[in-house]
């Protein structure tokens, strides 16, 4: 087959041998980097023998989906299921919009419902753009801004961690699409039997916000030894907090953190 | 294997559906329903639509050197970081041509190969009638664009007595941990081949900046942000991988004999065993992906192809009456490591008789061929480190010290073969050791040598040295050699020594580091053990 012309032809076999299936059917979410869901795309081989499949995936241009396409390897009877995660950015115009999954011969569209998040006192739920100085596969950072603050769930993909042990400051970053008030940051930090607060929490911190000459420390943390820590401060208008962190209790030394709350 | 590809680019209507009651929309329920389409070729058809960007973005490749003939590689990506490299599912002719000159005057072989869709638009030639011991140049043309050119070397003719086999080991180049300059400068040096000992790739995420590299003009997309573990991920990771330029170099210099090690799939895995919790199925799915990526982006003959979830990679080459290189795979058939993996002290279970480093097939074949070879040296191109390692009291379980088994039934061959030395990568540091068939014996004669070769880029800048080396260096009295420099191994294999010079660049997380010689060791063929040169 590495020669010109030798190609072959083969019959396709009646009815889909890979079935393509995605749940749940319909979503709706709201407008924000951190406010979107996943997809479960599934393909299933209903055959007898291994296959090779593809799916390729669209959205409407408005919508974030990174995932464009799927290939993997299906022995028999198998269901491969990957998540692919959909988001709109802040300022999307509310309506349905369409995520199509095409492959083996079908077509799936699900309809996402767009909307605005509603006014909130947790300004979390508002935040159209996280950054971080780094992350890990698994631990990306709007991990830190998903709702679930429970600190033995870190590893389980609801936390952030930087990417590069040993190496500090580390940082994550908050932006909003207009000024808020803040005066409060909440930061959980890990805390479970196999990552224990005083092996692999956070230990030294500082809370910024953006002002007009740059960055202002408005809370500093160090010694700690706890799982989650409220700085509280008098009260900003800014688009943009920051906590950039300077130590952790040890093991690794990563950053690592669960989930962070702005009020 | 039926691959079920549909056509390309079939166009999209407008994916905004407002019009749609949201009282509908619920109603869905649980699962969307798939819609049938047209029944499409199972066979993505052959394109005779022009390509309007340049689709060799990923460099050329060549490999495995036979006396007759060697392997070109290719893979056309006109947007390299895009889903099928842009190209959607059409497969691709691509023409090709070796010559005996640089400027392509003197035309020996040409002909035109399919990139197809199905392979990633992978390219593989599989070239013949070559001469033996022999330099020539080739290229790769698609629709009015010419690749690089490459330049490769046969293998000495199986008779022949060669004065000198010239070659450098490498290994681990984690895109993330720092620039490839190593290979710019391997790329200058005067090399028949390359043993690439595995973790060519690297499975967890790269942000936007390429990591390390801070490299802000990069600008990756999100998609890189998932760990690979499935054929489209792993084939982006490697398009990735294959865009930098210094790595395209040392492709272009030398043809290649690769191998992999646990990266490639993921980190420390055993044979069907993942490291993390997914189920075996769930892994055994991943490590096909891996293994099919992996085939599809090296240059590497037919019969390695994979089928679903194994593919055999182990070979032998021979390079006249002066070496055989036994290309060893010690992830896909090795027992799970012994004692819970890591570096731990000695446990029972690391001597039950039935565990294996290689697995019985592979252990069978690496034996024999070491008794029969007949060349004046037995080469083993592998991953892991061979040579006793004692961390204190610990071993590293993940290393041939977990599999002491595998290991005396190697070193007891050598002990009869003289010219026994072993290639090892994955451990990002440098190491020269003697082996012995007892290393708590160190009176006893060494039976061969290991050369262990730094990593490319992985673990970043690295030092002179760190106090977990100086340790290993007072424990081990076969270790002769530590260092924690980024770089590769330059060898040359005469009939009666070898040399080793240990080349060093002092940094990799910025680009443009220099690269110096930071140790030179010999060894006698019929005198093992290595000596400063």
């Amino acid at each position: 087959m590495w020669r010109a012309g030798a190609v072959a032809l083969l019959l396709v076999p009646p009815g889909p041998v890979v079935r393509v299936s995605v749940e749940p059917g319909a979503v709706a979410i709201t407008t924000g980097q951190c406010n979107g869901v996943e997809l479960d795309v599934r393909l299933t081989n209903a055959g007898a023998e291994p296959v090779y499949a593809d799916a390729r995936l669209a959205a409407a241009d408005v919508l974030h989906m990174p995932r464009r396409a799927i290939s993997t390897w299906l022995p028999p009877g198998y269901t491969r299921t990957v998540p692919v995660a959909v988001s709109a950015p802040t300022g999307t115009a509310p309506g349905v919009y369409l995520v199509r999954v095409t492959g083996a011969g079908q077509r799936v569209e699900v309809p996402v419902t767009v909307s605005p998040p509603s006014p909130s006192p947790d300004l979390t739920r508002s935040v159209s753009r996280v950054n971080a100085s780094s992350y890990r596969a698994g631990l990306l950072p709007c991990g830190a801004l998903d709702g679930d603050a429970d600190p033995a769930r870190w590893w389980k993909g609801t936390g952030w961690a930087d990417s590069t042990g040993k190496e500090w400051p580390d940082w994550l970053q908050l932006r909003w699409a207009a000024p808020q008030t803040v005066s409060r940051v909440t930061v959980t930090t890990v805390d479970s039997a196999e990552f224990p607060v005083a092996q692999f929490g956070l230990r030294d911190w500082d809370v910024q916000v953006a002002g007009p000459g740059g960055w202002q420390t408005v809370a500093a943390v160090r010694g700690n030894t706890a799982v989650t820590v409220t700085s509280d401060f008098a009260p900003r208008v800014t688009t943009e907090v920051r906590i950039l962190t300077h130590a952790a209790n040890g093991t690794n030394d990563w950053s690592r953190i669960t989930e962070v709350a702005v009020s | 294997m039926v691959p079920y590809q549909l056509p390309a680019h079939r166009p999209a209507p407008d994916l905004r559906a407002a019009a749609l009651p949201r009282r509908a929309l619920i109603a869905l329920g649980a699962a969307a329903l798939a819609t049938a389409l047209t029944p499409v070729s199972a066979v993505a058809r052959v394109s005779g639509a022009p390509v309007r960007d340049d689709p060799f973005t990923l460099g050329v490749a060549s490999g495995d050197p036979l006396p007759d003939g060697v392997v070109l590689w290719t893979r056309l990506a006109p947007r390299p970081l895009e889903p099928a490299g842009g190209l959607g599912g059409v497969s691709l002719p691509v023409r090709w041509q070796v010559a005996e000159d640089e400027a392509f005057v003197r035309v020996v072989r040409a002909g035109t190969a399919t990139a197809r869709a199905e392979y990633g638009h992978a390219v593989h030639v599989d070239v013949r009638g070559l001469r033996p011991g022999r330099v020539y140049y080739y290229r790769f043309r698609c629709d009015g664009h010419l690749s690089a050119v490459g330049r490769t070397r046969t293998a000495p003719a199986e008779n022949a007595s060669p004065r000198q086999l010239r070659f450098a080991v490498a290994s681990c180049q984690s895109y993330t941990d720092g620039f490839f300059t190593a290979w710019r400068h391997l790329a200058a040096e005067d090399l028949d081949l390359v043993f690439f000992l595995g973790d060519y790739m690297y499975e967890g995420a790269v942000d936007s900046a390429g990591g390390s590299r801070l490299d802000s003009g990069l600008r990756l997309p999100d998609i890189f942000q998932l760990a690979t573990d499935t054929l489209d991920l792993y084939r982006l990771r490697y398009a990735l991988y294959r865009t930098d330029p210094d790595l395209q170099a040392a492709h272009a210099a030398f043809p290649w004999v690769p191998t992999w090690d646990d990266h490639e799939v993921q980190d420390n895995y055993a044979a069907g065993v993942p490291r993390f919790d997914i189920s075996a199925q769930d892994f055994l799915v991943q490590r096909a992906n891996a293994y099919r990526a992996y085939w599809e982006n090296q240059p590497l003959r037919r019969p390695r192809q994979p089928a679903g979830a194994g593919m055999p990679l182990h070979r032998r080459l021979r390079f006249g009456d002066l070496a055989t290189a036994h290309v060893l795979d010690t992830r896909q058939y090795r027992s799970d490591q012994a004692c819970g993996d890591g570096v731990k002290p000695d446990c029972p279970e690391r001597y039950e008789p039935q565990r294996s480093l290689l697995g019985p097939e592979q252990r069978g074949w690496l034996l024999d061929g070491m008794n029969r070879a007949g060349t004046r040296w037995n080469v083993l191109a592998q991953q892991v480190i061979m040579t006793e390692l004692r961390y204190g009291i610990r071993l590293d379980m993940d290393k041939w010290d977990g599999y002491p088994g595998d290991r005396q039934a190697v070193l007891d061959v050598a002990a009869r073969h003289p010219g026994t030395v072993v290639l090892t990568g994955d451990i990002h540091f440098n190491y020269a050791a003697d082996l012995r068939v007892d290393f708590r014996s160190p009176g006893t004669p060494a039976v061969g040598v290991e050369l262990i070769g730094t990593s490319i880029s992985s673990g970043g800048d690295g030092g002179e040295t760190t106090p977990a080396l100086q340790r290993q260096l007072a424990d081990n009295p076969h270790l002769l050699f530590a260092n924690a420099q980024r770089g590769y191994v330059r060898c040359s294999l005469n009939r009666d020594t070898l040399r080793a010079d240990y080349r060093v660049v002092p940094y990799v997380t910025r680009r443009g580091s220099s690269v110096m010689t930071r140790a030179s060791y010999v060894s006698y063929r019929d005198r093992p053990g290595l000596e400063p040169a």
